[in-house]
């Protein structure tokens, strides 16, 4: 199994060559691995911090934290594999086939490690016999799986899409939106599906057993007592630990409209455009490339233009930034947001720092219920 | 509404539960207990507190509205409302034109900026530890043989402010205690620590945005000291209403009153 | 002619703009005041101050003379730009994580932490970019005409002046740096590099291509008496005390391409020298010797008189002071500087770090390693269990010592000076055993 730490790191690689894989949640920090990384550290990457004993680990260039679990994990080999995934902060056409080139060694080696050709606890940058890994990935045809794995994600995003429609019309709640792209995430975990021949072919297995499982998700929810709606207000951040948080939201009587945060928004919310004859390595980092910026991208005003957009399209009245404690980049992020929305004339922006549990804490419930307080008297 | 009819505010604070009682809009009655481990008990203490200075039952109480960080946990509530949004309309009630609101109590520190309606329009709240707040002044000035109540007389003795930076307890403590051993004067390092207090305040004053007329509400309010250093920092009065650390109990019984009326 | 000198005020009302720091920020945009400048550095000069720190000063003087009075383009640029394609197109850099040092040693670090707080910047962020971004709004330093962000190590450098770029609107530019070394990652950066260049050109006024040849051969010749500086510096006990070095780290961040860093590094190499040969040494009874890991606090402290003169330890070395480029190529100054951007050893994986501090070690006779844990810094703090590890292995005792270098709020001296103590007591009792 393959543990993603990062939204830019694209499922279809491990999809196509039938490794099941999955973005790393967690409920928090496990106490035994504490001493790896100081206190004063990002909740996600300290949570990030376990023994995969066997498992193969994928950390992109997030961030300085996850820079330092990607040292950690192989010093102390907490993983028998630790690959780093170069993501560029911006989406010129060197990007792109800089980014190219970085997935498709990704994808090698990760062919390569299924068929034990590597052996290699730590990464190997500079791969040995990289040419016979190549051989091998034209002998299982990769390219053409690819191409049908994207066509597959596209799918499953498009489902979860649905659900997060659900969720901003007010017929479904925000936890249980959170839940479903969770449950999604650990359907691509599951070697049962996953190792199925025809799980990376569209309307195949895979496509199935999730539109079953959201299709089942949101029938069997009560709708939520929506009948006179609430305030709508939108959530953004970098990594959403929990749903402790939108519960918390939700529980303070506002209504979550809309999550721009690494789950589900910017790792299930959008769909590749599949061009034929093309490289689809190159497809996918144009693709994961020009996806909805995350807070580390450097793409000008992209960021606050979409989020601009994602208020003004669902109507919300104020916006939850949810900053998890230590982050840099959500800190740096949520300024420009706050000066940013204020000049363009939102401005109810609220900054909630998270931890693991954060919704179930006092401090937490009064900010939320003033916040709201605040939007009911506009 | 039926008249000499009664409503009530209760705010539990983490460390004091302050409770308003009007009837027709006018105070009739205040009463304040430190706040106990169970919440529950200490609310009923405070509303029988209430009632029983002026011989009434609960039966008499129209409507209550509850307040601060226990405020869930008051049996009577009708409703609960924020600190927040409280000590605003309190702090608005008891100083006309109040537009900034700083409310120091026991475990937090916020500060609200009203806009020109009078509605809040942004707050901050201190995060983490007991960094500023009362309960750091209060380690302090047990740790320095101090009375709380002498930080305003001895600020004005002082001929300057030691050099304190920290507002974390634990480091505070030890500069505390070296600028002690450096024989400086008591006078001097209270004036420190009220400058210290202010100035972990000034960012927050500023985050919402500066506009006066700057009020103190919560227990520290009564901190002359504290009250000194800010008006020096920010080089403006400063209002301390007589009632301020009952303002968020009094904002939650003017809430209470027209929620009475609307009903 | 002096374009017209903008003392104006900053973007947005901030905390931070005391009347002090109105009076300084006016008068830093005088024509009087740096001439004035120029007579207290001749008549220091005159009476016979070191000469190294007189190139300093007066590198430092010309250099802020010109961005202050707008003379050149000021380029505010992140720790690991280099600067020697700022000085090569004929502008000034300015380091606004650098000028915090400065702004905590000349006591103006309240005003701009409250400022960047009074802009919503959490003192949980490392306040070397707090207060660069401070001193930034309210004036104190001077004004951008753009801004030069490289994406290595922390990511708050480039945040930070990503924001002082839209607080003063003025060209924003980053170097996006490949994470590992390949001639396709090279050639990328390369690029990169290039391109930034002939936008600075394009969008900055006054800014020419034509000094690059002089900028390189400016970095190449003061690198090679900066070599020669190192080699003197294993010389036991140290001729330079580490408290110093730990100060003059920002000529080594700061001035490579610079007309003048030559003079500085083969003054103080030669004073050096002249040490060595009087047997003068700074601290008079060396006991041991550390090497120190990232910055150090630049305000008034007790540390290092603590641990300098009571407790005899010379800090020998310091990581940040490691050369760790190889000579630049003239023919092709893009691509060399990529290869200097890409051999910091701070980036990548964290084994190229370890290797350097293995090297300084054994080549500077280390008894101790002492990394001054800044708080908010998580490119140094999260490599903690991993550096003491592999320091213990080679049987080197390790300290973190948690501070901060700008915010006297965030550090508590007396834990300081415990710890330091501690530390060198148990480097002490190692000796005698290993001596017994
Ligand atoms: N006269 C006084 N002088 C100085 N300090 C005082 C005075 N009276 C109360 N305090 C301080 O005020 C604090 C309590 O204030 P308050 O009642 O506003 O707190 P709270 O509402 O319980 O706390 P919080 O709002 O943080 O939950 C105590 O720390 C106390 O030391
Ligand atoms: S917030 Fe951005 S950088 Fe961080 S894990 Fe998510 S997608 Fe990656
Ligand atoms: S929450 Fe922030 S610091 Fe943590 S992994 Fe995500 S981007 Fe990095
Ligand atoms: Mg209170």
């Amino acid at each position: 199994m393959i543990h993603l730490a990062c939204s830019y790191i694209p499922y279809e690689i491990p999809l196509a060559a039938g490794i099941p894989a999955a973005r790393g949640i967690f409920e928090g920090p496990l106490p035994s691995m504490e001493g790896y990384l100081p206190r004063d550290f990002c909740p996600y990457a300290r949570a990030f911090i376990r023994n995969y004993k066997d498992d193969t680990v994928v950390i992109a260039e997030s961030c300085d934290a996850m820079r330092r679990v990607y040292d950690v994990l192989r010093y102390w080999n907490l993983a028998r594999r630790v690959y780093f995934v170069d993501v560029p902060r911006t989406c010129n056409k060197d990007a792109v086939s800089f980014y190219a080139e970085e997935l498709k060694r990704l994808a090698f080696r990760l062919i390569g490690s299924q068929k034990s050709l590597c052996q290699e606890s730590k990464d190997l940058r500079k791969p040995q016999g990289l040419e016979e890994l190549q051989e091998l990935a034209e002998l299982q045809g990769l390219s053409e799986r690819l191409m049908l794995s994207m066509a597959t994600m596209n799918e499953i995003r498009k489902e979860v899409s649905q659900v997060f429609r659900l969720v901003s019309k007010g017929q479904l709640s925000a936890a249980k939106g959170i839940e479903i792209a969770v449950g999604v995430n650990q359907a691509l975990a599951n070697p049962g599906l996953i190792e199925e021949p025809s799980a990376f072919v569209p309307g195949g297995i895979l496509t199935q057993r999730i539109k079953e499982m959201t299709s089942k998700a949101t029938s069997e929810t009560d709708p939520p007592n929506r009948s006179k709606r609430r305030i709508p207000v939108g959530v953004t951040g970098t990594c959403l630990l929990d749903p402790s948080l939108i519960e918390c939201i939700e529980n303070a009587g506002l209504d979550v409209v809309f999550i721009d945060s690494c789950i589900p928004l910017r790792t299930l919310d959008f769909i590749i455009d599949i061009k034929e004859k093309t490289d689809p390595f190159h497809v996918l980092a144009e693709a994961y490339l020009s996806k909805v910026p995350c807070p580390r991208m450097f793409k000008g005003t992209a960021r606050i233009e979409h989020l601009y957009k994602l208020a003004s399209d669902h109507g919300v009245k104020g916006l939850i930034y949810s900053a998890p404690k230590f982050c840099d980049q959500a800190y740096y992020d949520f300024i420009e947001i706050k000066h940013g929305l204020r000049e363009m004339g939102m401005g109810y922006v609220l900054l909630l720092e998270s931890d693991y549990g954060v919704g179930r804490t006092g401090q937490v419930l009064t900010r939320v219920e003033a916040f709201r307080e605040i939007l009911e008297s506009v | 509404m039926r008249t000499g009819s009664y409503v009530m505010g209760i705010d539990v604070g983490s460390s004091v539960t302050k409770g308003v009682l009007l009837s027709d809009g006018n105070i009739v009655s205040t009463f304040m207990l430190p706040t106990g481990t169970e919440l529950s008990i200490t609310a009923e203490e405070c509303i029988e507190g209430l009632l029983k200075d002026r011989g009434l039952t609960k039966k008499d109480v129209l409507y209550t509205v509850s307040t601060g960080y226990g405020r869930t946990q008051v049996k009577e509530a009708d409703k609960t409302v924020t600190e927040i949004t409280c000590h605003s309309r309190g702090a608005k009630a008891l100083a006309s034109g109040a537009r900034l609101i700083i409310d120091i109590g026991g475990q937090d520190s916020k500060v609200i900026r009203l806009d020109e309606d009078g509605m809040v329009a942004d707050f901050v709240m201190n995060d983490k530890c007991a960094a500023g707040t009362g309960r750091f002044l209060e380690v302090m000035a047990e740790r320095l043989g101090v009375s709380l109540f002498d930080f305003g007389r001895m600020w004005k003795t002082a001929k300057r402010p030691a050099n304190i930076s920290s507002t974390c307890t634990v480091f505070a403590e030890s500069e505390v205690i070296s600028l002690l051993s450096a024989g400086i004067a008591l006078d001097t390092i209270i004036r420190g620590l009220c400058d210290a207090v202010a100035e972990r305040l000034l960012g927050m004053i500023h985050r919402v945005g500066l506009v006066p007329r700057v009020v103190m509400t919560g227990g520290v309010s009564k901190n002359e000291g504290v009250r000194l250093s800010l008006e020096k920092k920010l080089a403006l009065k400063v209002t301390v209403p007589e009632m301020s650390q009952f303002a968020g109990a009094y904002g939650a019984a003017i809430i209470a009153n027209e929620s009475a009326v609307q009903r | 002619m002096a374009k017209t000198v903008d003392t104006r005020q900053s973007p947005r009302k901030v905390a931070g703009e005391t009347r002090r720091i109105k009076i300084i920020r006016t008068l830093a945009r005088k024509k009087w005041v740096h001439n004035v400048a120029g007579l207290v550095i001749k008549r220091m000069e005159k009476r016979g101050a070191t000469e190294y720190r007189i190139a300093a000063i007066r590198a430092f003087a010309d250099d802020l003379r010109s961005a202050y009075r707008k003379e050149k383009p000021c380029i505010y640029t992140s720790a690991f730009v280099p600067n020697e394609l700022v000085y090569g197109l004929g502008g000034v850099p300015f380091l606004p994580e650098a000028a915090s040092g400065f702004a905590a040693a000349f006591g103006f670090a309240r005003e701009s932490l409250s400022a960047s707080e009074s802009l919503w910047y959490p003192p949980d962020l490392c306040s070397f970019h707090r207060a660069g971004v401070g001193a930034s709004v309210i004036g104190l330093a001077p004004q951008p005409d753009a801004v030069v962000v490289s994406s290595q190590l922390c990511d708050g450098g480039k945040r930070s002046l990503y924001q002082v770029s839209k607080a003063f609107d003025c060209p924003f530019y980053i170097l996006d740096v490949p994470y590992t070394e390949s001639p396709e990652s090279l050639d990328r950066l390369a690029r990169q590099i290039e391109e930034v260049a002939e936008g600075l050109e394009r969008e900055v006024p006054g800014l020419s291509g034509d000094h690059m040849d002089e900028a390189i051969a400016n970095s190449n010749s003061a690198r090679s008496h900066y070599l020669d500086l190192c080699d003197l510096r294993r010389y036991i006990p140290s001729p330079w005390r580490g408290r110093e070095a730990l100060n003059y780290v920002v000529m080594f961040l700061w001035s490579w391409g610079s007309p003048w860093l030559t003079r500085f590094y083969k003054a103080l190499k030669e004073h050096s020298e002249s040490i060595i040969q009087q047997g003068e040494y700074p601290v008079k009874n060396e006991r041991f010797r550390l090497a120190w890991s990232n910055l150090r606090p630049y305000y008034t402290t007790r540390l290092f008189d603590y641990l300098e003169d009571e407790l005899g330890a010379s800090i020998a070395f310091e990581e940040f002071s490691y050369m760790y480029w190889e000579p630049l190529d003239a023919n092709d100054p893009y691509l060399s500087l990529a290869k200097k951007i890409m051999s910091n050893p701070g980036w990548g994986p964290i084994e190229r770090r370890l290797e350097v501090i293995g090297k300084l070690v054994d080549e500077f006779s280390i008894d101790g390693v002492v990394q001054f844990a800044q708080w908010g810094c998580r490119q140094y703090n999260g490599a903690v269990s991993i550096l003491s590890d592999y320091l213990r292995r080679k049987g080197i005792p390790f300290l973190s010592l948690a501070g901060d270098g700008v915010d006297e709020r965030n550090s508590g001296e007396a834990q300081s000076l415990t710890r330091l103590g501690a530390f060198l007591e148990l480097i002490e009792s190692r000796d005698i055993r290993s001596s017994r």
